[in-house]
């Protein structure tokens, strides 16, 4: 008989070994059922998760530039293929004091986004960089791959990483 | 473990020494996984003369260290002392918190700024330095009005620590358990000789007192 399971198996290679779990897990339900019934769970927990960390799960931080400093909070980083960044201002200090926050999207857009990406490039320094444990060294490319992929990060970024590594040995630029 | 990133707001810069006069003034932060540090670091240039201040202080967690005095890997206030004057004198105090949970801790951390803007703002009256390098330093308004309700939080803290025999000094190898007021004052009050720190001392000294 010709399956779900079968037409899957076309495409990703499942052991035996993984097909007769399969089969005692699912019980008396169809291939099918037990399939779309595990995605439907698996969708809810990484909503759940989703859904706590945009309202828990917070880490702040400072941005200092000038003569001011801008706290901002952001959602710790979690492997959820749904995860993104939510990057929300506290307030803006001038000199100590503190001043009207600005807003993203106002008429003044163009230094918003500016500054969004600034303290996105923060958050994503302080949460993405230490979970890297390569040395930069070329034939670390596999497990430096393989970092990349356990965290869900794209190939594209990968590569792009890849890329800006190969262009720094090449200006002789070297790694510890 | 708490995160003392956001306090970086109420000071115009971090981690860089600024020099005024003879004095250099260092605000030190430091945030990894499982440590943190803030502290105040004041250091008069040694011209080899008779007179010479330093110190430091401030509320951290280490990494655990064996044969270390106290507990590193706990919450901890800690103060440096370096005096050179007849006799120099030197000695390092600790004060354990063994209530670490997080949210205590933050408070204390607030205090603590509280105690740095307050120790900043005397020392640089009685040295007779230009008041308006304490804007340099600190940002000494937004502290008050913003954190002055955890400086008790601190003191409070730091008096449990005394009251629970969690104050130790080390002076050079010998260490000590502070249990009274007499020895309080030897090693931080007026008998050690140490003025700067008041803003400090001297409400704990009060609280002690009054509980003794």
């Amino acid at each position: 008989m010709n399956t779900e399971l079968d037409k899957v198996k076309s495409t990703i290679t499942i052991s035996l070994g993984l097909k007769n779990r399969l089969r005692d897990a699912k019980g008396s339900s169809s291939y099918e059922e037990y399939i779309a019934q595990l995605l439907r769970t698996r969708n809810e927990v990484n909503k759940d998760n989703y859904i706590e960390l945009q309202k828990f799960q917070r880490k702040e931080k400072v941005y200092s530039f000038d003569n001011l400093k801008i706290v901002f909070s952001y959602n710790k980083y979690n492997q959820s293929p749904n995860f993104i960044f939510d990057i929300q201002i506290g307030n803006i200090r001038q000199d100590g004091q503190n001043i009207v926050s600005i807003g993203f999207g106002n008429d003044e857009l163009q230094s918003g986004y500016r500054l969004y990406f600034e303290l996105l490039t923060l958050a994503i320094q302080s949460e993405i960089e230490p979970m890297f444990k390569h040395n930069g060294r070329f034939e670390d490319y596999y497990s430096w791959q393989k970092e990349f992929d356990l965290l869900g990060i794209s190939k594209k970024s990968f590569e792009n990483d890849v890329m800006e590594k190969l262009n720094d040995f090449k200006n002789g630029v070297h790694y510890k | 473990m708490i995160d003392i990133s956001t306090l970086e707001q109420y000071f115009p810069q971090i981690n860089k020494p600024l020099i005024f006069n003879k004095y250099t003034f260092t605000i030190m932060f430091r945030q990894e996984e499982d440590t943190f540090l803030i502290n105040l670091k004041i250091k008069q240039q040694d011209n080899k003369e008779e007179h010479l201040i330093g110190f430091r202080f401030g509320i951290g967690k280490d990494k655990p260290q064996k044969n270390a005095s106290h507990e590193t890997d706990k919450p901890h206030f800690e103060i440096d002392i370096y005096k050179r004057e007849k006799e120099s004198f030197s000695a390092t105090v600790y004060f354990t918190f063994q209530d670490s949970e997080d949210e205590k801790i933050f408070e204390c951390a607030k205090g603590t700024i509280v105690l740095i803007d307050k120790i900043i703002t005397q020392f640089i009256k009685h040295e007779k330095i230009d008041a308006t390098i304490i804007g340099k330093i600190i940002y000494d308004k937004a502290v008050l009005d913003e954190l002055s309700q955890f400086e008790p939080t601190l003191i409070e803290a730091l008096y449990t620590c005394y009251k629970n025999s969690d104050l130790i000094v080390r002076e050079g190898s010998n260490s000590v358990v502070i249990k009274t007021p007499h020895n309080f004052k030897k090693y931080l009050g007026i008998d050690a000789g140490v003025k700067d720190l008041d803003p400090l001392f001297l409400p704990l000294l009060k609280k002690i007192e009054k509980k003794e």
